[in-house]
């Protein structure tokens, strides 16, 4: 089991679109994703649990992925918040 | 409603046929109620069947999320491409379907009460944040609740009609055909014409008679009259008399019968008395069909449409992951057969709001020319098909639709050699034998087939197509229909230009448009010496029962006789003489089975 802290960094936050790109990617893997923020934690392969989070800009999040695939897993979707989940797959 | 000639029999109303068949069954009008529900507990047994309902209603509403007239609407609205793009991770949350099932075992309450209160609490949560940017899009919620709600009753209801039920209603929607199939039912008869064509491809799909434009139907049918719907007549008959019904009775005991025989032929091979094999593949619009595949013995899949996805992820982006499901059940599904994936091909008929902007749809904006415009929804779909065909090596061919030039398919080439040297820099595995080719359906490429030989791996003749360019003939036309013929020797002639580069370049050539499911035509096709075709899974028998009455030279006989027609009558006599014989060949061949 990994963890790692990232921040929301797109001005409009966790809304519908970014929270629908990390479940994408998310369930690409085989390795259980959680989301922890407040004292929360909830499923990162659920669209509704993340949209709960209401997760702003400068939100910190941590994610823990625990699986045969985690490091992979983790990598993607880190850099989806990095880049402020852009448009592109990538 | 007032009901006019209530209680005449043998009454008859014109429509148009979608899907051709004919079936009696007793009349259930269908109409769309409001959400009504009920609270109370269950008795405890019924409850793995409210789960069951959970599941068939987040399946069908999830295939046809959006119909396509929503999809050229929306097309430049980023909002609705937002939720759009979150629907199907709503629908499939794996949270939502774990509450659903708690609320259902915990409280012994209906799929839809347990739908309803789950919706609800991730409501009341996002609520609560009192964050606009969320709040904002609760309606998108409420909005699938209601449809999942919908389609859960919508089962109950139709599930309550019984096995006779013929659907009578203003109009269908895929969702509801799929509903209709899934239970049985017999036929649909619609008083609205102009469907989007999604739904007829669908009850077609699944062979399901269907009757459009059939307008004062309404007026005069009542709930449990007896109905017959005739798809060869065009027609509907409403209460029939004894000698009407006796008479379709007859006609439809004879369909049974020859369906029987047909079952004979399922499990035997393709081929010619001679020997000569004739691959009879699928054509897949929909996960749903998957199953035809294994039930008919398709050889493989001959065209996998990608169309009915795009649908449902909204506007002009396609969702990776949902075209990577659709493949990966279309290869699970097809044994160790080819799959034969055809790129987006949108435009023309298949757009309503774009034809009304594009003066000549069918020369306009399709198929390869909106995915050289859109290069990241080419891209999506090249690498959704590569990451699928290397878990499943040797068995991919990947079909470009509208191809008018070389440089189009050149161009098409390069993105996919580009990608499968990214995915295979990051470690993915591809398939380095993916087959590439080209639909022949514009007359120039007919024309130049052999310029085309020497860069794609195998031809796929779309009939439809290639004769309405050919015979600048528009297909939905119904002022020109008799114009429409796609025996016609010019149609004919560049088929068998296209065969006869396919021998000289070693590249197979197949067919699947809707003519090579027609006994006739796959004859005639199989002839000029085509040796793949595709086609509705549930055709396929009937081909074959055809193929394997004759020889390789009798087949090629009759294509001989048909290329050799002028006219439309001299076509039509070649075509009747034809049946003649092959009724008597069928006769002989039913007496040998029941003398066994």
């Amino acid at each position: 089991m990994i963890r790692k802290k990232v921040t929301v960094q797109n001005d409009a936050g966790i809304h519908a679109r970014p929270a629908s790109l990390i479940v994408k990617e998310a369930t690409r893997f085989e390795s259980e994703f959680h989301v922890h923020m407040y004292g929360y934690r909830i499923n990162g392969k659920s669209i509704l649990g993340l949209l709960t989070l209401a997760a702003e800009k400068g939100a910190e999040l941590e994610l823990e992925m625990d699986g045969p695939d985690e490091q992979e897993a983790m990598d993607r979707i880190t850099t989806l918040f990095k880049n402020g989940f852009s448009m592109s797959e990538e | 409603m007032q009901k006019e000639n209530a209680y005449k029999t043998n009454i008859k109303r014109n429509g148009i046929t979608a899907v051709s068949g004919l079936v009696m069954g007793v009349a259930r009008i269908y109409t769309r109620g409001n959400i009504n529900i009920n609270p109370d507990p269950i008795d405890e047994v019924r409850l793995p069947d409210e789960k069951k309902k959970f599941i068939q209603a987040r399946k069908t509403v999830g295939m046809t999320m959006e119909r396509l007239s929503d999809f050229a609407d929306s097309r430049n609205d980023s909002d609705t491409r937002d939720i759009m793009d979150a629907q199907y991770e709503i629908l499939n949350d794996p949270e939502l379907e774990a509450m659903v099932y708690r609320l259902i075992d915990e409280k012994s309450i209906r799929a839809e009460k347990a739908i309803y209160d789950a919706f609800q609490h991730y409501i009341d949560l996002i609520k609560a944040t009192d964050k606009s940017f969320l709040v904002s899009r609760l309606s998108d919620l409420r909005d699938m609740r209601d449809r999942l709600i919908q389609n859960v009753q919508q089962l109950a209801v139709i599930a309550s009609f019984g096995k006779d039920a013929v659907m009578v209603t203003d109009d269908v929607s895929p969702i509801e055909v799929i509903t209709f199939a899934r239970n049985g039912v017999k036929g649909i008869i619609c008083t609205a014409g102009g469907l989007t064509s999604h739904a007829s491809i669908i009850a077609n799909a699944m062979g399901i008679p269907m009757i459009i434009d059939a307008k004062s139907v309404l007026r005069t049918v009542q709930d449990g009259d007896t109905i017959i719907l005739d798809g060869y007549g065009q027609n509907v008959i409403i209460r029939p008399d004894d000698e009407a019904s006796s008479s379709y009775t007859r006609v439809i005991k004879r369909q049974k019968e020859e369906d029987k025989f047909l079952r004979h032929v399922i499990g035997k091979p393709a081929e010619t008395l001679c020997g000569t094999k004739i691959e009879l593949q699928a054509n897949i619009d929909f996960e749903d069909e998957v199953l035809n595949i294994e039930k008919y013995r398709a050889e493989g899949i001959g065209l996998l449409r990608t169309d009915a996805l795009l649908m449902n992820a909204g506007p002009l982006t396609m969702d990776r992951s949902r075209q990577e499901h659709f493949c990966q059940t279309a290869y699970a599904g097809s044994g160790s057969g080819t799959v034969t994936v055809r790129l987006l091909d949108v435009g023309g008929d298949k757009l309503l709001n774009i034809k009304s902007k594009e003066a000549n749809p069918f020369l306009g904006w399709r198929g390869v020319r909106i995915l050289l415009d859109r290069r990241e929804l080419l891209q999506s779909q090249l690498e959704s098909i590569c990451r699928v065909a290397g878990r499943y090596p040797g068995r991919t061919r990947i079909l470009v639709p509208m191809i008018s030039s070389l440089d189009e398919f050149l161009e098409v080439k390069k993105e996919f050699e580009d990608l499968q040297q990214t995915l295979e820099k990051r470690g993915v595995p591809v398939d380095r034998n993916i087959k590439l080719g080209i639909m022949v359906e514009v007359p120039s490429v007919a024309l130049q087939i052999r310029k085309f030989a020497p860069y794609v791996d195998f031809f796929s003749i779309g009939t439809n197509d290639l004769t309405q360019y050919t015979l600048a003939v528009d297909r939905g036309n119904n002022l020109i229909s008799s114009l429409y013929q796609p025996l016609h020797p010019a149609v004919l002639t560049f088929i068998s230009m296209t065969i006869q580069a396919g021998e000289e370049f070693h590249i197979p050539v197949s067919v699947c448009g809707e003519l090579a499911s027609d006994p006739y035509a796959a004859l005639i096709l199989a002839g000029l010496g085509v040796r793949e075709l595709s086609m509705t899974p549930r055709l396929i028998p009937k081909v074959k029962q055809a193929i394997r009455l004759y020889e390789i030279e009798e087949i090629r006989e009759i294509s001989k006789k048909v290329l050799e027609c002028n006219t439309r009558s001299e076509r039509e006599a070649a075509r009747k003489e034809w049946r003649r014989f092959y009724d008597e060949k069928l006769k002989e061949e039913r007496s040998k089975i029941n003398a066994l």
